[in-house]
């Protein structure tokens, strides 16, 4: 066999930030048969010990899933393998010995890694703000660091320590060709003030961006002409009193950036004269905080949409998409149990209203300028409630019962239905990628509505779904692929997709240039940049886009629609002055999604006929709206499952995070991500049948919930997160908090 | 509101009235009655809907199958809500509850047709479109002008074969209590107790989002009539469940209730399906394959029963084998824990604030859960065989009824109830377990969220009053 070609898998690895100086051990979550509603367990895995000093893997011992060490948490450092295709359907390890098969070593292979955090490029639209770092071409196994230097730094010797790469070196033991990936520490780093005034966050050392370089104080005055705001607007630290909604929508910037960032790395092997590469996608997020629960719609079921197109092909395995059903319900309770429910329902709380707290309704009643009303009768909605009704669907559903609330569930183009009826559609109470009722991805969809179809004339198979085979051509086996060593943390089904903007990357970002000639805002179709010859575009919004034979074309906006004032029967358009066309634009995971497949060719694509930079300007979009073709790009770089170059750069899949990313912490409500970023935590039923819990963000437990008004100071606040985030963001198991585990022997004996 | 003609004469007839009961007496009697019909109704749409699918039936017509599935499943859905707004009207009167059924009153007045449970046919079928349809007389139909006149004799005639005695339209009985409401004279206003109204079941809590889509409307509540050609009427359920607090708010109730059963969509063009419609649409579609050599439900038992028992009505329905009675008496103990919910939500509502979760909802949602058991345990069932060692037919869910449906007279003791039988549940669950029966997956998920339930009754019996517990 020849080597044709080469995979890194997996093709995207999720590092988690920490700043414990031994990475976290290999772990995975499993449901626990005694008790299979339950929280799932976590069980310890093979883990890989690094020799330090040489690069080889020294051993291999049983982990044991413990997330902290002296109270500081253990990063998530992910191994890549490498793969050879050695046939059509052939995949297999890039060994010592298949490269010895082709007289060739392991010093042939080299590495290089390209990571970037474009954050403060985002908001100021200064590439000088760009903070990026290149290993250059390596082979040799001593760590690499991956130091991010910036333009707009103090000085030239001045980075971010993003972490460090490490061509791990092979054994005959561990033969296989790998690289680990180590993220950075979760450090914020922030400006070089000479004014004497210190900043209460940064040390000395991590001072670093030069103080009138702009992003220090960005936002203290009005913009020239149009500002390309993200979505949350701001989502920096901010010297202004935060959050800024409750203060006149004011956010000048602490000048703070963070550590995390996203890129790429490549491996490269010249085989029988040609040179073979490879790529793969790696970014830092912060830790998964509640390991043991998933989140109802993750990146991989995106990137699973991405693959297969938003339906479910007639020739699926039945048992696998009734699995993938069961998992679909079971991570939807998952998530609920973490939502104090009544709170996000917009009931008010021990008589305060509940337009002073923060939930769906609240949202939308403040954008649609409406009164709020709780989406579900008050007295109905109580969280233990609502997760046990959830966990009887899902026993239903393994009794092998047809899924009945397919039409319960919301479309992804009803996000902005506003009525009773739309609100009350499952997912209910959490928020999607594009500001509205979030919605699952129309294959989660699909999927919930193809199982048990059969079931009604079929026996039920015994058998187990069969596993996806790892072949070049299956690329769902290779994104869900599992290196060895690395905890399930490390893989996208540990990361949301509803990103507004999300924790691990900022989906969005990804979508902007699938069009090839135009360049879309990532949370709305305002085309933002065009390339040349695409000029008339720019400042136009994109209404619909119209695959071949397809006459009516998908929208990718839609009408914000809620009840009639004085019929109850009845619905009609919310509109504002700032939104006089009541549009609401759909998230582009699931309104592009059916294209992708039309990659290379061109689709019909129908924009406003007048610029429209922000929606105030726009009276009727469809009034002389007008015709382009583009063609559309491929989502995946050739024949793999790396989310294509083109499409988004290092640095551009986090830009639209938070900065620093602590910073969402205290800013995004838990009705986004509840099991990723909590409300609800040690949760108990009451005497009276109710539940009882904490607030995750509060300080104190006692059982006594405090409902979040963002200034509570009974709750962890911006400046607590930024100095002590490892201590405050407490991790969760069983739905309860875990307490540090002891010191460990290193710290006692005082080491230096 | 639907707009229909006004069908029948609903004056209320003096020489039906026993003459020691009031008028009040007589009309609560008539709506328990009601309520005997929607839930018998309802539990025997269920068995036929359960009965439909199975092997036999070809791939080409599988999808038509499923639809009348979801026809007769939303019906059910349907006279779930017809159920409960008449115990609403019930309520409002200050007459009790009534979540009872009686399998075997047929010959008294109003029962459409002996209660059975059987696997749908074309016999069955005609059945329920007959006790469904629109009153004889009132529609073009029946005097034969319209051109379905013809068919839907050809159904009357099939139906009323089958029934010996004298058939009865459900929409018969609603006449006659809508028409004795409307009596001012033998129905005082006095009698009416708006104060009721707050604890009365609602659709808010009670729909599920089995409503219309909202019409949409301008800025100045005008309807927007939608561009292109409109769509035919839906076929999703629309469960009513009407709150009343007035005589006209009860009459109003019932009328609806009555026509959502039989207004045909097809004589006055509106854009919902009754049930007559619905059963019509199957009875076409299914007729056209009489004589065929598949069929479109599984060989489920005629009335099948846990009860070994000769002198029993329904014995030849008797589950047999071992296995699958042990699934049957599951079924029936979901059923009974699913019944006693629901009777407890009315007792709860009367104690509870509405505007802030509250323990009535928490005990509403275990009824829907419950739903969903005897949903996945019907399933269950219509595959498992009636007799060990006879694959021909199969068991089918029992829906025997309780011995009783009264609650204990105190909290303490209503709760101590719901956990007996949640403990009965897991005893059943653990023995199919232990015996190796299937659906393994499902017994451990039941036994878990049985765990979970008898943890939280557990908390609110402690939590109770100490006036609530009895002495020491």
């Amino acid at each position: 066999m020849t080597i044709k070609d080469l995979r890194i898998l997996p093709p995207f690895a999720i590092g988690r930030l920490g700043s414990a100086p031994e990475p976290m051990d290999n772990y995975t979550i499993e449901d626990d048969p005694d008790h299979p509603l339950g929280f799932r367990r976590l069980a310890g895995a093979p883990t890989f010990v690094v020799d330090e000093r040489s690069g080889e893997i020294r051993e291999t011992r049983d982990g044991s899933p413990e997330f902290k060490q002296d109270g500081r948490i253990r990063p998530v450092a992910p191994f890549l393998e490498v793969f050879a295709v050695t046939a059509d359907d052939v995949l297999e390890p890039l060994t010592l010995d298949l490269l010895r098969r082709h007289e060739l070593d392991e010093t042939k292979v080299s590495w290089r890694a390209v990571v970037a955090n474009r954050k403060v490029v985002r908001r100021t639209g200064n590439e000088d703000d760009l903070v990026s770092a290149d290993t250059k071409w390596f082979s040799g196994h001593a760590r690499k660091r991956l130091e991010g230097h910036c333009n707009n730094f103090a000085k030239s010797t001045d980075f971010i320590d993003f972490g460090h790469v490490r061509y791990i070196k092979p054994t005959t033991q561990f033969p296989h060709i790998r690289l680990r990936f180590t993220p950075a520490r979760g450090l914020i780093y922030g400006p070089n003030r000479t004014d004497g005034e210190p900043d209460p966050v940064i040390p000395e050392s991590r001072a670093i961006y030069g103080e009138n370089k702009g992003w220090l104080g960005f936002g203290a005055t009005e913009p020239e002409g149009f500002r390309n705001e993200t979505l949350p607007p701001s989502l920096y630290a901010i010297s202004s009193p935060a959050p800024t909604w409750l203060h006149n929508n004011v956010a000048i910037s602490r000048g703070y950036l963070d550590d995390a960032c996203d890129g790429f790395v490549e491996v490269r092997l010249m085989v029988a004269g040609k040179e073979l590469t490879a790529a793969a996608r790696i970014c830092a997020a912060p830790p998964v905080v509640v390991p043991d629960s998933l989140f109802v719609r993750s990146l991989a079921d995106d990137l699973d949409q991405a693959i297969h197109g938003p339906g479910v092909a007639h020739d699926e395995d039945d048992a696998a998409v009734r699995a993938r059903a069961e998992d679909i319900v079971r991570r939807a309770y998952e998530t609920v149990r973490f939502m104090n429910v009544a709170v996000m329902n917009g009931n008010s709380f021990k008589g305060r209203q509940a337009l002073l707290l923060d939930s769906m309704p609240e949202e939308e009643a403040a954008g649609t300028q409406r009164a709020i009303r709780p989406v579900m009768a008050p007295g109905t909605v109580d969280t233990l409630a609502i997760m046990t009704l959830h966990e009887q669907v899902f026993a239903a559903l393994r009794g092998r019962a047809a899924p009945w609330f397919v039409r319960l569930l919301r479309r992804p183009d009803e996000v902005a239905d506003f009525t009773d009826r739309g609100r009350r559609k499952m997912p209910a109470l959490m928020c999607g990628a594009d500001n509205n009722y979030l919605a699952l991805t129309w294959r989660q969809i699909e999927t919930i509505r193809k199982a048990g179809e059969q079931s009604l004339f079929e026996p039920a198979p015994e058998t187990p779904p069969p596993p996806d085979k790892l072949v070049p051509r299956n690329l769902s086996a290779q994104l869900l692929y599992k290196a060895a060593g690395n905890p399930v943390s490390s893989t996208p089904v540990t990361a949301v997709a509803n990103c507004c903007p999300g924790l691990e990357v900022d989906f969005r970002a990804v979508w902007r240039r699938l069009l090839k000639g135009i360049e879309l805002r990532e949370y709305d179709s305002l085309v933002v940049n065009v390339d040349a010859g695409y000029d008339k575009l720019k400042g136009h919004r994109l209404l619909r886009v119209f695959p071949p034979g397809d006459d009516k074309g998908i929208p990718v906006v839609t009408r914000i629609v809620g009840p009639a004032s004085s019929d109850t029967t009845a619905k009609m358009y919310l509109t504002t002055d700032a939104n006089p066309a009541g549009l609401a634009p759909l998230e582009w995971s699931n309104a592009l999604a059916p294209i992708l497949k039309y990659k290379g060719s061109r689709v019909r694509c129908q924009f406003t006929r007048d610029e429209a930079w922000e929606l105030e300007d726009l009276q009727d979009p469809e009034e002389g709206a007008f015709i382009v073709e583009l063609e559309v790009r491929s989502f995946f770089d050739d024949d793999t499952a790396v989310i294509s170059r083109a499409l988004a750069d290092a640095g551009e899949l986090t830009q639209g995070l938070c900065s620093p990313w602590q910073n969402d912490y205290r800013e995004c409500s838990c009705y986004y991500w509840a099991s990723a970023r909590p409300d609800y935590v040690n949760v108990e039923a009451t005497p009276s049948g109710l539940s009882t819990g904490d607030n995750w963000l509060q300080k104190e437990r006692t059982g006594d919930y405090v409902p979040d008004d963002y200034v509570d100071t009974r709750l962890i606040l911006y400046d607590d997160l930024f100095k002590r985030w490892e201590h405050w963001l407490r991790i969760q198991v069983g739905g309860k908090d875990v307490p540090d585990p002891p010191a460990s022997e290193h710290k006692k004996k005082g080491a230096a | 509101m639907m707009r229909y003609r006004i069908y029948g004469d609903r004056r209320a007839s003096p020489e039906k009235k026993r003459p020691e009961m009031t008028w009040r007496d007589h009309l609560a009697m008539l709506l328990h009655i009601g309520a005997e019909i929607e839930h018998s109704l309802m539990v025997q749409y269920l068995y036929a809907a359960y009965s439909l699918g199975g092997e036999q039936v070809p791939p080409e017509h599988r999808a038509m199958v499923s639809r009348w599935q979801a026809h007769i499943l939303a019906v059910a859905k349907e006279e779930m809500g017809h159920l409960l707004t008449v115990q609403n009207v019930l309520t409002l009167i200050g007459a009790p509850i009534n979540l009872d059924r009686q399998d075997l009153p047929w010959d008294a007045p109003f029962y459409p047709f002996p209660f059975q449970l059987e696997r749908l046919t074309l016999d069955s079928l005609a059945c329920y479109v007959y006790a469904e349809m629109p009153a004889e007389g009132h529609t073009a139909i029946a005097d034969g002008k319209h051109p379905r006149a013809a068919f839907l004799q050809r159904i009357t005639k099939r139906a009323t074969r089958r029934i010996v005695g004298v058939p009865h339209r459900v929409g018969e009985l609603y006449d006659e209590i809508i028409g004795l409401i409307g009596d001012t004279d033998r129905i005082h206003e006095s009698l009416f107790l708006e104060h009721t109204y707050a604890s009365q079941a609602a659709t808010d809590d009670w729909g599920r989002g089995y409503q219309p889509d909202p019409r949409l409307v301008d800025a100045g509540g005008t309807l927007v009539k939608p561009s292109g050609k409109q769509a035919g009427p839906s076929p999703e359920a629309h469960v009513m469940i009407d709150r009343v607090a007035t005589r006209r708010q009860a009459i109003d109730a019932l009328t609806a209730l009555s026509l959502q059963g039989e207004a045909p969509e097809f004589l006055d063009g509106n854009n919902e399906l009754s049930h007559f419609d619905r059963f019509f649409e199957i009875y076409e579609q299914l007729e056209k394959f009489e004589g065929a050599d598949w069929q479109p439900s599984r060989p489920v038992a005629v009335n099948p029963t846990t009860l070994k028992d000769a002198d029993h009505p329904h014995h030849g329905g008797y589950i047999s084998a071992k296995h699958s009675r042990e699934w049957a008496s599951l079924f029936n103990l979901r059923y009974r824990m699913l019944l006693r919910y629901l009777a407890h939500t009315f007792r709860l509502a009367r104690v509870v604030r509405p505007d802030s979760p509250n323990l009535r909802a928490m005990v509403m949602h275990r009824v829907f859960g419950e739903m969903y058991n005897l949903k996945t345990l019907a399933g269950i069932l219509v595959r498992l065989p009636l007799r060990d060692g006879h694959k021909g037919e199969l068991a089918g869910p029992p829906f025997e009824m309780p011995y009783t449906l009264h609650l204990p007279a105190s909290e303490l003791e209503v709760w101590s109830s719901h956990s007996d039988l949640v403990g009965s549940s897991q005893r059943i669950c653990i023995t199919l377990l232990k015996s190796g029966a299937g659906e393994r997956d499902y017994l451990a998920a039941l036994l878990d969220l049985d765990h979970q339930a008898r943890s939280w009754i557990d908390g609110i019996v402690k939590g109770l009053r100490p006036t609530e517990r009895p002495a020491a």
